[in-house]
């Protein structure tokens, strides 16, 4: 009996994927005994607080792709008030800690929501811009902070009268290390990392399959604003001293260079910021020429590896991962699948009883600066039924899809969706209210899994449950991979999938939302007579569901083979409505797409 | 008659900060990405510009000497730091970036020591013009036409030389450029050349006219670079120069009015609440995506 739980034990170490973690906790704790030097102990403090930052910013650049440059503002934010309290009030560092991270978070949180729709280069150097700020008020301030003076006698942690030795510090911070990194790594593998994720690899997408990415983005930053306060207030009783250069850009430079080498694991990250704490100490005699060979060194490391230390590939650690992601070129594709099947022949349509209106659409009209690009359309799509929009190329279908679902701002009209007005909700409203959609130039998450994408979809919907199994609806996710063909597929990444397979998998993804109405915009766009007459089946299937299905289409033939009703639009107004034969023979529809005749 | 003064002095700040800001946002036009060591390149041509003067080259020629320098310094660093990395994630050349501000700032500080140097100035900068009782300092007077010179010049360059045309083929498409011909290293090279002579031009007017230079001068300026080149509308040549121009009048302002400590903090605000209300900057529309 003893054995086997020992066995089990071990086998739990001895794992590949965790043995590293192990024996890299085991040695941190060990370290201290084996160097016996304050001066390596305090490298070692400095190491760890290093990486406590770096776990967050980890989570915010790497997993969330939120380039927020203001991390040196929050750090020293946080320092200074858990200085200041403790020089002026004389507070235990236990109460002024969780006062110095949250002032960390609400300023974080506040500098994100002004900054919520900038992305990339935009959003690095707004906060870039504020940390600059923060830098100068801290610096000239003088009445609060002693400006360049600096704040000296900040007393050390006490615990219950017992006041922390260097090797106190060392273990305290190798227990929030522990603990920061645990926390990340269940955030990463529950709904909120997947979010995270989602967020970073497409933020369309993941709008319009009803996620709320604001929500995502400040989830992310408040997450890392309380890692780099809780550092941030740690740092000034740890050194005894705090000065303004707490808040200059070196400190995120040295964050932003370990995190991106550190690949976007929790040991890789430790890893890079072990080594990028340790260089520049050791070459400390060399002055100037260690800086310019840091330089030196992170080009020629770019130049060879521009996808920075893949620590994962190196020691088998995998990526939290929903599941296993495999690229393999032997899976059937959706077309071989679709032949060996086989599909149902088109039927012809009958007169079909109309289920209740889904869409109405009132004097919708949209302009861009000058361009009118709809005016006063009106429109309705009813339950189980298939209604194509056509029109020549800048007709303004795709706009229309935009103001549906809310990525374009309405100009004029009203956009009603089951009687409840919807043209001035954000997309991911609109997605939860029961429409879903797809795009015409793909908007998936290429790096994650095929099963993750549709997974994206319901996390929306899902409770939100503390425990290991998070993310349900698994059937429900397979079911819909299944329904489009793409059952075997679930752990490839999506950015090796064929075409056709891509524009199903977003089908898949905007069923997996559970919606009432689907628009689904060319989806036959560039596949051939098989894939289409695959897709066709499968728009007919989804009818058949009770779902109304609103489709622009270019390919004619689809058009009048599958719809119940044809609207066309030409030049941003509506000029015909009614069946195919009706649209066929219509006089303006001709002139449209023929031109007039020359009498 | 004082705010006129102040403007004037706006003026002259501006047209630095725009040719400061023109070789970055070229440079944004072309690859997408912020060239973070221009203000280091501001930095070793000034370096270089003042070795020359000190040693008594001609100032003019000290000029022109630099801005080469400058540009042959752009050039190499966009060969060995970026062109092997155009196709790779976003956040492997701007690391590879930071690499070379950290090579150039120590390397300079290797070089001329960390001590803070001030730029002399040549005699007759010192002739103040007087017209009707408003004083115009020849520094300024030369500033502001150096800088409609280049203007100028770049203007015609860019409309004219075969090379200026597919430097904007480039900027617009750089695949569709590559598919027509257009040899896209070359062009790349010689935004870069531009930029940097530019921003050289940039840094020696800058120490004649307001002050010291120092190894770390150039982070802080192309910070306030990017900041103008974002207020303008990035990778729009235009914007630039009227982001320069809003930015060097706003700091004028600020020091005169408020104080002279938070000058930079200033720009900074500027930018900031000019982009919370128009997100892609003055020289392009809103966005339409709203999330």
């Amino acid at each position: 009996m003893k054995t086997k739980a020992g066995g089990a034990i071990a086998a739990i170490i001895f794992d590949r994927g965790r043995l590293l973690p192990f024996t890299l906790i085991l040695l941190s704790v060990l370290f201290p005994f084996i160097v016996r030097d304050d001066y390596w102990t305090r490298i070692g403090v400095l190491v760890l607080l290093y990486y406590i930052v770096a776990v967050g910013y980890n989570a915010l650049l790497n997993h969330t792709g939120q380039f927020d440059s203001a991390i040196a503002a929050y750090f020293s934010i946080s320092a200074y008030v858990s200085a200041l309290l403790d020089v002026h009030t004389g507070w235990s560092f236990w109460v002024t800690l969780p006062l110095a991270a949250s002032s960390a978070c609400v300023i974080a949180v506040l500098v994100g929501s002004v900054t919520l729709r900038f992305s990339g280069d935009y959003l690095a150097i707004v906060t870039l811009a504020f940390s600059e700020i923060n830098r100068l008020i801290i610096r000239n301030w003088i009445g609060v902070t002693r400006g360049p003076l600096g704040l000296p006698g900040i007393s050390d942690i006490s615990f219950l009268s017992y006041e922390f030795g260097l090797s106190d510090y060392y273990f305290f911070c190798l227990l929030v290390a522990v603990l920061a990194a645990l926390v990340y790594r269940r955030l990463a593998v529950s709904r909120i990392g997947l979010g995270w994720a989602s967020v970073k690899e497409n933020v369309i997408a993941s709008a319009a399959t009803g996620n709320n990415v604001s929500g995502y983005k400040l989830t992310s930053i408040l997450f890392c604003s309380c890692l780099v306060g809780i550092s941030g207030a740690i740092y000034p009783h740890f050194i005894n001293f705090l000065d303004p250069s707490v808040a200059s850009l070196d400190l995120f430079f040295g964050i932003l260079i370990m995190v991106i080498l550190g690949g976007g694991n929790l040991i890789g990250l430790f890893l890079s910021v072990l080594i990028f704490t340790l260089i520049p100490e050791v070459f400390r005699g060399l002055l100037v020429y260690r800086m310019l060979m840091l330089g030196c060194v992170l080009v020629a490391l770019m130049n060879i590896r521009p996808e920075g230390f893949q620590y994962g590939q190196l020691f088998y650690i995998k990526i939290p991962s929903l599941f296993n992601r495999r690229r393999d070129n032997e899976i059937e594709t959706g077309f071989q699948r679709a032949e060996r099947i086989g599909f149902e022949p088109v039927a012809s349509i009958a007169e079909r009883p109309h289920g209740e209106v889904l869409l109405t659409v009132e004097g919708l009209s949209k302009d861009f600066g000058g361009l009118k690009a709809l005016s006063k359309v009106g429109l309705k799509v009813h339950a189980a039924e298939i209604v194509s929009l056509i029109g020549p190329n800048g007709a303004g279908k795709t706009t229309l899809f935009n103001l549906v679902t809310g990525l374009s701002q309405v100009t004029e009209g009203s956009v009603k969706f089951m009687n409840t007005e919807i043209s001035d909700l954000p997309p991911y409203k609109i997605c939860r209210l029961g429409i879903a959609r797809t795009f015409q130039n793909l908007n998936l998450m290429e790096n994650l899994s095929v099963y993750e994408n549709v997974m994206v979809s319901r996390l929306p919907r899902q409770s939100s449950k503390w425990n290991g199994k998070e993310i349900t609806d698994q059937e429900l996710c397979l079911e819909c991979l299944n329904f489009v063909g793409l059952n075997g597929s679930e752990g490839v990444i999506t950015k090796s999938l064929p075409y056709g397979d891509k524009r199903r998998l977003e089908l898949a993804r905007a069923l997996a939302a559970e919606p009432k109405l689907i628009l689904v915009d060319e989806p036959t766009a560039g596949m051939n007579q098989v894939e289409v007459e695959y897709f066709i089946s499968l728009l007919k299937k989804i009818r058949e569901s009770g779902i109304g299905v609103f489709c622009i289409e270019h390919n004619m033939t689809v058009a009048m083979g599958i719809s119940d009703r044809i609207m066309v639009l030409d030049y941003g107004v509506k000029i015909a409505e009614g069946t195919a034969k009706e649209i066929s023979e219509n006089q303006r529809v001709i002139e449209a797409y023929l031109g007039r005749q020359k009498c | 008659m004082v705010l006129l003064q102040q403007l004037l002095n706006g003026l002259a700040v501006g047209s630095i900060y725009s040719l400061l800001s023109l070789g970055f946002t070229l440079v944004y036009g072309v690859l997408y990405f912020m060239n973070m060591p221009h203000g280091e390149i501001l930095m070793v041509g000034t370096f270089i510009g003042y070795v020359l003067y000190a040693s008594g080259v001609p100032f003019g020629f000290a000029l022109i000497l630099a801005m080469i320098a400058a540009a042959f310094v752009g050039v190499s660093v966009e060969k060995i730091a970026y062109r092997r990395l155009r196709n790779a994630r976003r956040l492997a050349p701007l690391l590879s970036a930071l690499g070379v501000v950290f090579a150039l700032q120590n390397g300079a500080m290797a070089i001329w020591g960390t001590e803070i140097r001030s730029f002399p100035s040549p005699a007759f900068f010192s002739k103040i013009f007087d017209i009707y009782g408003f004083r115009i300092p020849s520094t300024i007077a030369f500033i502001l036409g150096l800088n409609l010179f280049l203007m100028i010049c770049l203007q015609v360059f860019f409309k004219r030389h075969p090379i200026g045309i597919s430097i904007r083929a480039v900027s617009d498409d750089i695949e569709t450029a590559k598919l027509m011909g257009i040899n896209t290293n070359l062009a790349i090279s010689v935004t870069f050349a531009v930029g940097s002579a530019l921003a050289a031009a940039s840094g020696i007017m800058l120490a004649v006219r307001y002050g010291p230079i120092h190894p770390l001068m150039g982070f802080s300026l192309m910070l306030k670079s990017f900041a103008i080149c974002v207020l303008g509308g990035i990778g729009n040549i235009y914007g630039a120069v009227v982001g320069s121009f809003i930015l060097g009048i706003a700091e004028v302002i600020a020091v005169g009015y408020i104080s002279p400590a938070y000058k930079d903090a200033i720009g900074f605000a500027v930018l900031i609440v000019t982009l919370v209300f128009l997100p892609t900057g003055i020289f392009r529309g809103r966005t339409e995506v709203r999330l």
